[in-house]
């Protein structure tokens, strides 16, 4: 019973309900909680596996879907019904008195066992208002927490079809879960299971019973027995109706008459509250120091003193699961000396519940029981199975598993040890009683008994004597002998102890005058016996042991076979003619010899009717004649002496019969000391037991609680386990396949580990772990290893050699470090070889690419001091300063002899038309910033002399390496030399024009000297002039535009300047900007001339008058632009068309087609000249 | 020297010369010699080709044709089909002679025809014709 407190009493009476979950837990809580109606009369606590040091949202979570207010657990905290309470992340929470406390685990502990811990201190603190739902999860945690929780009378659920059902399997697995259902469908069966339970509670009496119920018990128990066959009447009452009002609980029924009806319906029912009566919670060494103190007491002296060949008996009744038994076999296998030949141990383990030592014989328990059974335990005596434990086979052979009802079945015997724990708590002091000198029975001389902590013998120190009266350790008194009681035990048989039995009610009516002819009979009536027709006993009355007695040999069954002397003739005789005739047979005066004498008797054998039927049965009743007689004066017997002789024999009968009351007398009086000293003893024992019992109860929780921390430091080793196997097989991975040769050495510089490169450096093999440094030989010269590794452990400060291997050639970085473990100790070194040929090799070509490189450096720079253009290099790392190759410095007026780097602001001293460049102008600095070339532009550049030369700069961006701002790079020409050419050409020109055009005017000059004499000659004369003055026309308008070709209107409007004044209005010149080419320009000026001196003559131009249209257009023939140019004159009177073509009409026509592959067609029409000229303007591409 | 100019009666002689003026000029002269003449070619194109279209006694070549263009492409061609041939040239420097044509036989613009003729006489006519 949890200890109760009266503050609690009001906080107690609403139910709480613990939910365990883990893995897949979240989608099961929220099924759980989405359907649950908001009962405003229970509480939940949700009891999660959460991540240690991990802030937790699951209170968040919860909150979001459940329809009661919901809290993180924060500290002490009451319990309040229709709240959710959530674990907060690395703690274990219980429940106390109606308050929620949290521990925090101290350091080292991370995750725990946290369901099974919650429960447990649930169970106590709730009693049957408490229940478990257990979610979906992996591993084992809740089953513990369960149990506690049935065997305190509370509910237990589970979750069908959970996500992770590995919690659940494990809970269902115990058989003691109520309902296996939906998460959905359990928040309404919890609040129709406590709504029922209020609904109850005010039936109960102060202890929580329903005494209604007691007045069935004899009808249940009953059923039990009749379906099971165990007799349960003899349990405490309270046991029995505790667990008859749970499963009328989860049943919802609401009187005991209906529990009855359903159980007299449903035999199953009877099986299930069968399996609830014996829910019993067992665990390996349960009370540590009680088996400690077995080991010590017990087991030592009985392993110590055995003998070879004998066997060691241990009877462990209502053993439940086993746990008990192989607990007490381990200890008596630990102590079983290998030196002397081993005893037998033999150990009967016995229970009524089949299913329990079913799992007994299997041997195989939750992985859980590890916090039970101690490390080296396990080693010895388990095998890992699947994640259970199975107990090993020398264990499991020492053990019979066996169904036995104590209470039923005889006793195992000669018996060197009973450990019967927590059975005799369930019983009746009455049944305990005779339960008691049972074991003192099946004990042999000094044998030893072990019982459960709230048990005693304190009323039987008459059979035993205290070992270990803490841990209820007692010893047999070897001169006590206890009888065989009758079996089965129970109140309705003949009484074992002198004890008077508990006045049962009796029966009424008729039976009372039952009892009365019994006694009657006993006390009055003759000696009688019941037999079949062959003389077979069936029944026999007391006193018959004056006619009968045991023959010699085998005994049977036959009463005319015990009949004394004398009677058994006429006892057969009788018998016969009963039978025979089936009527009574009378036989007087019958002598028996009998003890001491003779007796006269007479025979009656009757045959038995029932309901009026003959029966085949007979009564034989003997009736005495008289008193005994003695052999001696059997035969002289007179009257005198048959008064004498009786007086004598009442005489004696009355000494004997004084003695006898004398020494029951002394025994009463004996034992009623006893009996007062036993009670004294009792009332101190019952104080001691109340204390103790107060103690162990918060000793258990103490350990129960140390169970779920062991519990969870075990789920975390093995989880650590897990994880350093997957890290050991990591760093198998990593060794073997690392390239890098590494040998790990310990402290003492023996090799402990190696990876397989390393065997390219020593020659190693396996077997060599564990074989100092010094031993192994190396592939290289290892002069310094031994000295290298010693200084490292002593200076911890690295080494690193570079080492030559023997025969490969090949070298290695030999790296010699410490080696620290986790925590930062030193535990030895590493040696690390890293194979670095080939980065030697490509040390060396690296060298060789950097000197070639500089060589051609060198060269470049040397080209770059040769070459006459003046280079300047900015690089984009340093914008503000460029370098210069030695034309540069000469081209700013430097001495040659300035050493490299000549280097410059990136500003170079440029003007442009006398202006300083300003800096966006700047080539360097351009180039760089648009990353696109300068092109080629003059400038002047100012010398350092103060001089200044025109110089031509072009700058183009330098490709940098990525990231880099571009640098660029500029070249400069000095072009003053080349100016002064242009220079000196242009004046070579205008020399050569004047030159051209005194020599025209010279000849212009001659012509008009020569002529003159004659009107012909002058008239020729006058022809000559106009000609070579059109030639100095056109020469002076092609020199004006330096010879490169004539716009086509001007060289039109300058031959006929001389007309244009006179007549302006008749002058039409029309015609796109075209520009003729020199060759073109001096014909067509030839030509003009000669249509215009043509016209003056003759035309539109003379005297005639008329008007001059000149027009022209190019057009595109065979993709060349060609001119086409119409000079059409029109006359007011008609001409008469000339009779010889002149010289002009020729010139006209044969230089155009001969010089300008052109077309010149003219015609002489009436009213005027229409000339027409064509020719490419482009050359022919073929030229 | 009448005998002089009967040798040139009926020589071939191909003008080269682009100015249609100094072109028709010559022309006018040679035929007033007797001469055959063929051309005038205003192009070294043209010239060629009617240089392989008749047999010819000599050639003369004016050096600087229009755009550019030079006669000496045609005077290589002559030279290598060994027909004689005289430039006509405004020029006075060497130099804008190629090396295989420094030494060939050359009169200066603007013409003496005295000059033309006795160059005519000297490498065209048969007894003057050894190379």
């Amino acid at each position: 019973m949890p200890k109760r407190h009266e503050d609690g009493e009001k906080r107690r009476d609403f139910p709480v309900v613990g939910i365990g979950a883990s893995a897949g837990g979240i989608p099961a809580l929220k099924r759980f909680f989405s359907s649950a109606p908001p009962d405003g009369n229970i509480a939940f606590v949700v009891v999660m596996h959460l991540a240690p040091g991990r802030e937790s949202v699951l209170g968040d979570i919860v909150g979001r879907f459940s329809p009661l207010p919901t809290d993180v657990v924060d500290g002490e905290t009451a319990v309040e019904p229709g709240h959710v309470y959530v674990i907060p992340p690395d703690a274990a929470l219980t429940l106390e008195d109606g308050h929620l406390l949290t521990a925090r685990p101290g350091s080292g502990v991370g995750p725990r066992g946290p369901v099974d811990g919650f429960l447990a201190s649930l169970a106590a603190d709730r009693g049957e208002n408490a229940a478990c739902v257990i979610l979906s999860g992996t591993g084992s945690d809740g089953t513990q927490g369960l149990r506690a929780i049935k065997e305190h009378g509370g509910l237990a659920l589970a979750q069908e079809a959970a996500e992770y059902d590995g919690m659940m399997r494990s809970a269902v697995a115990t058989g003691l879960v109520d309902f296996v259902l939906p998460a959905e469908e359990m928040a309404g069966k919890l609040h129709d299971y406590f709504g029922h339970l209020r609904e109850t509670a005010p039936r109960k009496d102060g202890d929580g019973l329903r005494r209604e119920v007691a007045s069935h018990l004899p009808a249940i128990c009953a059923l039990l027995r009749a379906r099971t066959g165990h007799d349960f009447s003899e349990y405490k009452d309270s046991t029995i109706i505790r667990r008859i009002q749970r499963r009328m609980q989860v049943l919802q029924r609401e009187t005991p008459e209906a529990y009855l009806e359903r159980l007299k319906t449903e035999p199953r029912e009877i099986d299930l509250l069968f399996h609830d009566l014996l829910i019993g919670v067992t665990s390996f060494f349960r009370d540590p120091l009680a088996f400690e103190a077995l080991d010590r007491e017990v087991i030592t002296p009985l392993m110590e003193n055995v003998g070879p060949d004998t066997a060691i008996r241990v009877w462990v009744p209502g053993c439940s699961t086993g746990e008990e038994a192989y607990s007490i076999a381990m200890l008596l296998h630990e102590r079983l000396s290998p030196e002397r030949k081993r005893p037998v141990i033999q150990i009967f383990a016995s229970d009524i519940d089949e299913r329990g030592l079913e799992v007994g014989r299997l041997g195989r328990y939750p992985a859980s029981i590890a916090e039970q059974v101690s490390e080296r335990r396990l080693k010895r005596f388990f095998v890992r199975e699947d994640g259970t434990f199975r107990v090993v086979g020398e264990l499991r052979e020492s053990i019979l598993f066996s169904t036995h009802d104590l209470l039923r079945d005889p006793p195992f015997s000669k018996l060197d040890l009973i450990s019967c724990r927590n059975l005799l708590i369930y019983m009746t002091s009455e049944l305990q009683d005779r339960v008691i000198p049972l074991f003192n029975y099946a004990l042999r001389g000094e044998g030893y008994l072990f019982l459960g902590s709230s048990e005693n013998v304190t009323r039987h120190t008459r059979l035993f004597t205290t070992v270990d009266k803490a841990h209820r350790i007692f010893r047999r008194r070897p001169e006590m002998r206890s009888r065989l009681p009758e079996f089965p035990l129970s109140t309705h048989a003949p009484r074992l102890t002198p004890q008077p039995a508990r006045p049962r009610p009796e029966p009424p009516d008729g039976s009372l005058q039952r009892l009365a002819e019994r006694q009657l009979l006993d006390r009055f009536g003759p000696a009688h016996a019941v037999v079949n027709a062959n003389g077979d006993v069936l029944h026999i009355s007391a006193k018959t042991g004056k006619y009968l007695e045991l023959p010699a040999g085998t005994p049977d069954n036959n009463l005319v076979g015990m009949a004394r002397p004398g009677l058994r003739l006429d006892l057969r005789g009788a018998i016969h003619r009963a039978a025979a005739s089936g009527e009574t047979v009378l036989q007087n005066e019958i002598s028996v010899g009998t003890n001491g004498g003779r007796q006269m008797i007479d025979l009656v054998v009757q045959p038995l009717r029932r309901d009026g039927k003959e029966d085949a049965t007979f009564l034989v009743v003997f009736r005495d004649r008289g008193g005994l007689q003695t052999d001696d004066d059997f035969p002289h017997q007179t009257l005198d002496d048959g008064e004498a002789t009786t007086v004598q024999h009442l005489e004696h009968e009355l000494r004997t019969m004084t003695e006898r009351l004398q020494t029951t007398t002394e025994e009463l009086e004996s034992s009623n000391e006893e009996l007062k000293s036993a009670n004294e003893e009792l009332s101190s024992i019952n104080e001691e037991l109340q204390s103790s019992n107060e103690e162990l109860e918060t000793s258990k929780e103490e350990l129960s609680s140390m169970n779920e921390e062991l519990q969870t430091v075990n789920a975390e080793l093995s989880a650590r386990v897990e994880e350093l196997s997957r890290a050991n097989s990591d760093i198998q991975n990593l060794l073997e396949s690392t390239q890098v040769a590494t040998v790990f050495l310990d402290r003492d510089l023996c090799v402990k580990k190696f990876t397989p490169a390393a065997k390219e450096l020593f020659f190693l093999v396996e077997s060599d772990e564990g074989r100092p440094i010094g031993h192994l030989r190396a592939r290289f010269k290892a002069d310094t290893l031994q000295d290298d590794a010693e200084q490292v452990l002593r200076r911890l400060a690295p080494i690193e050699r570079t080492v030559e291997g023997l025969d490969s050639g090949r070298r290695y970085a030999m790296r010699i470090l410490p080696y620290r473990t986790v925590a930062d100790r030193i535990s030895g070194v590493v040696i690390t070889f890293v194979d670095i040929s080939r980065i030697t090799e490509a040390e060396a070509r690296i060298q060789e690419l950097t000197d070639s490189l500089k060589d051609r450096v060198v060269s470049l720079e040397t080209l770059l001091d040769l070459v006459p253009v003046g280079v300047f290099i900015m690089s984009g790392d340093a914008p503000e300063q460029a370098a210069l190759n030695r034309a540069a410095a000469r081209l700013l007026g430097r001495d040659d002899g300035t050493p490299t780097p000549r280097m410059l602001s990136s500003e170079l001293p440029l003007h442009t038309a006398g202006v300083t460049m300003p800096r966006a102008s700047q080539p360097l600095l351009r180039a760089a910033h648009t990353r696109e070339p300068v092109p080629a532009f003059e400038a002047e550049l100012h010398r350092e002399d103060g001089k200044s030369i025109d110089v031509i700069v072009t700058a183009t961006p330098l490709a940098s390496a990525r990231g880099k701002p571009p640098g660029a790079i500029a070249a400069m020409v000095d072009i003053t030399e080349r100016r002064q050419a242009e220079v000196h050409q242009q004046m070579l020109l205008d020399e050569l024009q004047h030159r051209a055009k005194n020599i025209l005017a010279t000849v212009t000059a001659l012509a008009r000297k020569t002529g003159g004499e004659t009107a012909a000659a002058e008239e020729a004369t006058a022809a000559l002039v106009g000609r070579l003055q059109a030639m100095a026309r056109t020469h002076e308008l092609l020199s004006r535009d330096l010879w490169r070709g004539v716009p086509l209107e001007e060289l039109v409007r300058v031959t006929l300047d001389p007309y244009l004044g006179k007549a302006e209005d008749e002058i039409a010149i029309a015609g796109p900007a075209v520009v003729v080419d020199p060759k073109a320009s001096s014909i067509l000026g030839m030509v003009f001339y000669e249509l215009a001196s043509n016209a003056a003559q003759y035309g539109a131009l003379g005297p005639r008058h008329g008007r001059l249209a000149v027009g022209w257009s190019v057009e595109s023939r065979d993709g060349r632009r060609w001119l086409s140019l119409a000079w059409r004159e029109t006359l007011a009177e008609p001409l008469p068309a000339p009779e010889a073509r002149g010289f002009g009409t020729t010139f006209i026509e044969r230089s155009l087609s001969y010089e300008l592959s052109g077309r010149a067609s003219l015609a002489f029409e009436a009213d005027g000249l229409s000339c027409v000229l064509e020719f490419p303007l482009d050359p022919p591409e073929d030229s | 020297m009448a005998s002089d100019l009967d040798r040139l009666r009926g020589l071939r002689i191909l003008i080269v010369e682009d100015t249609f003026m100094l072109a028709d000029e010559l022309n006018e002269f040679l035929r007033e010699l007797g001469c055959e003449t063929v051309g005038p070619a205003a192009r070294a194109s043209e010239a060629t080709a009617l240089a392989h279209a008749t047999p010819l006694d000599g050639a003369l070549l004016d050096v600087n044709l229009s755009r550019g263009e030079t006669s000496f492409p045609v005077a290589a061609d002559l030279a290598g089909r060994h027909v004689p041939f005289v430039f006509i040239t405004g020029y006075d420097l060497d130099s804008s002679f190629p090396a295989e044509f420094r030494d060939s036989p050359r009169i200066s613009k603007p013409l003496d025809l005295g000059v033309l003729v006795r160059a005519m006489l000297r490498h065209f006519t048969p007894a003057a014709r050894p190379h």
